[in-house]
C-alpha cells in the first residue's frame, strides 16, 4: 500500500468515526436523504437510479467498490433484494457497514481490500457500482 | 480499479457509478487547481472514457450530474453552517473552519466549470 493510499484510508477512518454522531446524521439526512454515514455526494434519488440502471433484483450479486459505511450498496440490497459485497480500505467504515447490514437484515459481506487488487473470484458479480471513488 | 471490476463481473454485466472529474480542455493551471480543491478521488479529464474501453467495457453512457453535485455541495455547506455550534464542539473550531473552507473552494471550482460529476454506465465486454 502506498503512503498516499494509507493516508487517505486514515483520513476516511477519521471521518467514519464521527458519522454516527446525531449532528452528522442530521446533516447527512438533510443533504442526501441517506443515514448510512455516507462520504460521497450520492443522493437517495441517485442511489435509486443506480438500482434501476443495474437491474438489481433478488438473486443478483452486487459489488460496491469503495463502499465506506455501506452507502449506497446496503440501501440497494435492502431496496431491491439483491445480495451485496462491499469492498473498501478504511476499517472503521467497514465496521459500520457490517453493523448496518445486520440491522437492515441484508445478506452481504464486507471485505477490507484495495479496489485495485480485491481478493474476489473472476466473473461472479451481476453488477458493480461505486460512488465518487472509482478512478 | 476498472480492470479489477472487469475481472470480477460476469460477461455483459452492468457497471454504473458516479465520479467527480476534472473538466475537459482546462489549462494546466486550472487543472492543477481542480485537482487541489476537488474531493480525494478526482478522475482525470477526457482520457477517462478511453480507459474504460481499454479495460474492457462497451456501450459507455455518460450523464452529466454536475448541477446536482453543486446543489448537494451547497446544501452540505449550508447545513453545516446551521449546525456550526455543535460541529465546533465535535470537531474543534479549526477543523470545522478548514472543512467549510475546503467545501467552499470546491463549490467555487464547480461554478467556474473546473470540476464535473458524471453518472457513467457501461457493460462488461
Amino acid at each position: 500500500m502506498s503512503d498516499e493510499t494509507r493516508d487517505l484510508a486514515e483520513e476516511f477512518d477519521a471521518r467514519y468515526r464521527i458519522v454516527g454522531e446525531p449532528v452528522m446524521r442530521r446533516i447527512e439526512h438533510n443533504v442526501t436523504g441517506s443515514d448510512y454515514g455516507a462520504t460521497s455526494y450520492t443522493t437517495m434519488s441517485q442511489a435509486d437510479r443506480l438500482g434501476e440502471l443495474l437491474e438489481l433484483a433478488p438473486g443478483k450479486l452486487l459489488l460496491d467498490f469503495g463502499s465506506g459505511a455501506g452507502w449506497p450498496g446496503i440501501h440497494l440490497a435492502r431496496s431491491t433484494g439483491c445480495d451485496v459485497v462491499l469492498v473498501d480500505m478504511p476499517l472503521e467504515g467497514l465496521r459500520r457497514a457490517a453493523r448496518r447490514m445486520q440491522d437492515d437484515g441484508v445478506d452481504g459481506v464486507v471485505i477490507a481490500a484495495s479496489a485495485a487488487l480485491p481478493p474476489l473470484r473472476n466473473q461472479v458479480f451481476d453488477a458493480a457500482t461505486s460512488s465518487d471513488v472509482l478512478c | 480499479m476498472l480492470r479489477a471490476c472487469h475481472r470480477v463481473l460476469k460477461p455483459g454485466a452492468p457497471l454504473s457509478y458516479f465520479v467527480v472529474a476534472v473538466a475537459d480542455g482546462l489549462s494546466d493551471g486550472d487543472t492543477a487547481r481542480a485537482v487541489e480543491v476537488g474531493p480525494a478521488y478526482v478522475a482525470a479529464g477526457p482520457g477517462y472514457l478511453e480507459l474504460m474501453h481499454t479495460a474492457g467495457f462497451d456501450t459507455v453512457d455518460v450523464v452529466d450530474v454536475t448541477d446536482a453535485y453543486a446543489v448537494t455541495l451547497s446544501d452540505s455547506i449550508g447545513e453545516r453552517d446551521v449546525e456550526a455550534d455543535q460541529l465546533v464542539d465535535l470537531l474543534g473550531a479549526a477543523d470545522f473552519a478548514e472543512g467549510q473552507s475546503s467545501r467552499r473552494h470546491e463549490l467555487a471550482a464547480v461554478h467556474e466549470g473546473l470540476l464535473r460529476r458524471y453518472l457513467i454506465s457501461a457493460g462488461r465486454r
